[in-house]
């Protein structure tokens, strides 16, 4: 479980080492550390229409491609997010960066 | 007037079987461009789908993104051949280097830590992700599913500590990506990027609420049940967190918090029902609750890498350590007793 943590992983914010794959990391270790079928749910920013961006160094934003790589050996179950406002969520995230994607995935044994 | 008689009707009509073609030919060439929209996994792909939806004219979303430094280069190749991070000496595992690395070696040696997980996949490289018309969908993430050897010996190696775990030599972080991390950062340019630049250190120090009563935490956990706990985020995201939870029974279960400044996701797994909960943070955390407690990173790594005192999340089950395909790291993984990780 992760709200708001791993998009700053590697980029040195606070104060870490810069790492590019420091989240996918993180992520890989979770797994190393849990039993087949352990859920993972993630808060990640981003917005359900998925623009993979990087807002250096402040936070990594979490589209199609990213979520993707970072949920290797993850099945994918859903994501939410508190407003069904698309066009609100996009302007919230590029003016504050605060929105969040909740993610649910399982762990799958390799 | 009839056009189709004599000269006159046959140039018509000769037209009208010269429009159709170049109808034809048109259409072919629209769906030729979707179709090289549809794999080209760079800004014409995202231009093209904004446009088709307007009202996201947002800064970063209606433009060509803006990249930092050179130009993008989608085409670059990021997979790590997972044979050859394997060959050769590996002793660096165990024996990290000290001192000052620079961007380059650091990222040579995070590659040897985890291999291919830390590259992009090709079946991911080689479909489209810019579609800013269409909401992810369930079936479209399970679509990209990509199962990558992981090699967990590695990621908890003293060289991963020293990689991923150690406070930043350097500080402050600079003010613009280092052009030798560019492509890995931005998955060979797939990310677009913008600057927002923040200094917040604690890696290494206390985390902001380095001290987390029981009290506290127990209050926060009333207010998870009934549903009026704002978290740091506000009582939208603490409801929306608490359902996912729900959903995904964490009951008598062994939950791990990756990165907490205060424990509000903690109240809420507790409010859940989870077993115990184990926070994982830069900053030093002592936690006074009897099902709440804190590692750093650095602890975590070393627990798994002597074998003894990790919790398997998700359950209450002991469980086994793979072996590692470092001949470095075997003797630590591979030796039976060592290998199953007890629950303290």
């Amino acid at each position: 479980m992760s709200f708001s943590s791993i998009e700053h992983s590697g980029l040195g914010r606070y104060g870490d080492q810069l790492s590019p794959w420091a989240d996918v990391v993180a992520v890989a270790r979770a797994w190393c550390v849990s039993v087949p079928d352990a859920p993972l749910i993630l808060g990640v920013p981003g917005c359900r229409y998925g623009l993979d961006h990087m807002d250096w160094n402040g936070h990594r934003n979490y589209g199609r491609l990213r979520l993707s790589v970072l949920l290797q050996n993850f099945r994918f179950e859903n994501v939410t997010d508190v407003d069904s406002d698309d066009n609100k969520c996009v302007a919230s995230l590029n003016k504050h960066g605060d929105r969040q994607l909740v993610v649910t995935a399982r762990r799958l044994p390799l | 007037m009839r056009l189709a008689d004599g000269p006159a009707g046959s140039r018509v009509q000769h037209l009208g079987v010269l429009a159709v073609l170049v109808g034809v030919l048109l259409f072919a060439m629209h769906s030729l461009n979707d179709v090289l929209d549809a794999t080209r996994p760079n800004s014409e792909d995202q231009a093209v789908r904004v446009h088709a939806r307007p009202e996201f004219a947002q800064p970063a979303l209606d433009k060509e993104p803006a990249y930092h430094g050179r130009p993008p280069s989608p085409q670059v190749a990021l997979v790590t051949d997972a044979a050859r991070v394997s060959d050769g000496n590996d002793d660096v595992l165990l024996h990290p280097p000290a001192g000052n690395l620079s961007f380059a070696r650091h990222l040579e040696l995070a590659k040897l830590v985890c291999g291919p997980l830390c590259s992009l996949p090709a079946k991911l490289a080689s479909l489209p992700f810019r579609n800013l018309s269409r909401a992810i969908t369930v079936a479209e993430m399970r679509e990209r599913f990509v199962r990558t050897p992981v090699d967990c010996a590695r990621l908890f190696s003293p060289l991963a500590e020293r990689l991923f775990d150690a406070p930043a030599s350097m500080w402050p972080p600079p003010r613009s990506m280092p052009d030798e991390l560019y492509d890995e950062y931005t998955l060979g340019g797939r990310m677009s990027n913008s600057t927002k630049y923040y200094t917040n250190r604690y890696s290494g120090g206390d985390a902001m609420h380095s001290r987390w009563s029981r009290r506290g935490i127990d209050e926060w956990v009333a207010k998870a049940l009934n549903a009026s706990l704002s978290g740091n985020y506000g009582r939208a995201y603490a409801g929306l967190l608490m359902g996912a939870i729900r959903r995904a029974d964490v009951r008598d279960k062994r939950v791990l918090v990756i990165g907490s400044e205060s424990p509000w996701v903690e109240a809420v797994c507790l409010a859940a029902g989870a077993a115990h909960v184990t926070t994982l943070e830069y900053g030093r955390i002592v936690s006074e609750h009897p099902n709440v407690s804190a590692l750093l990173p650095s602890e975590m790594s070393r627990r798994y890498a002597s074998g003894v005192v990790i919790p398997p999340f998700g359950a209450l089950s002991a469980f086994a350590l793979p072996c590692s395909s470092s001949p470095a790291l075997r003797a630590l993984t591979c030796d039976r007793r060592r290998r199953v990780v007890f629950l303290h």
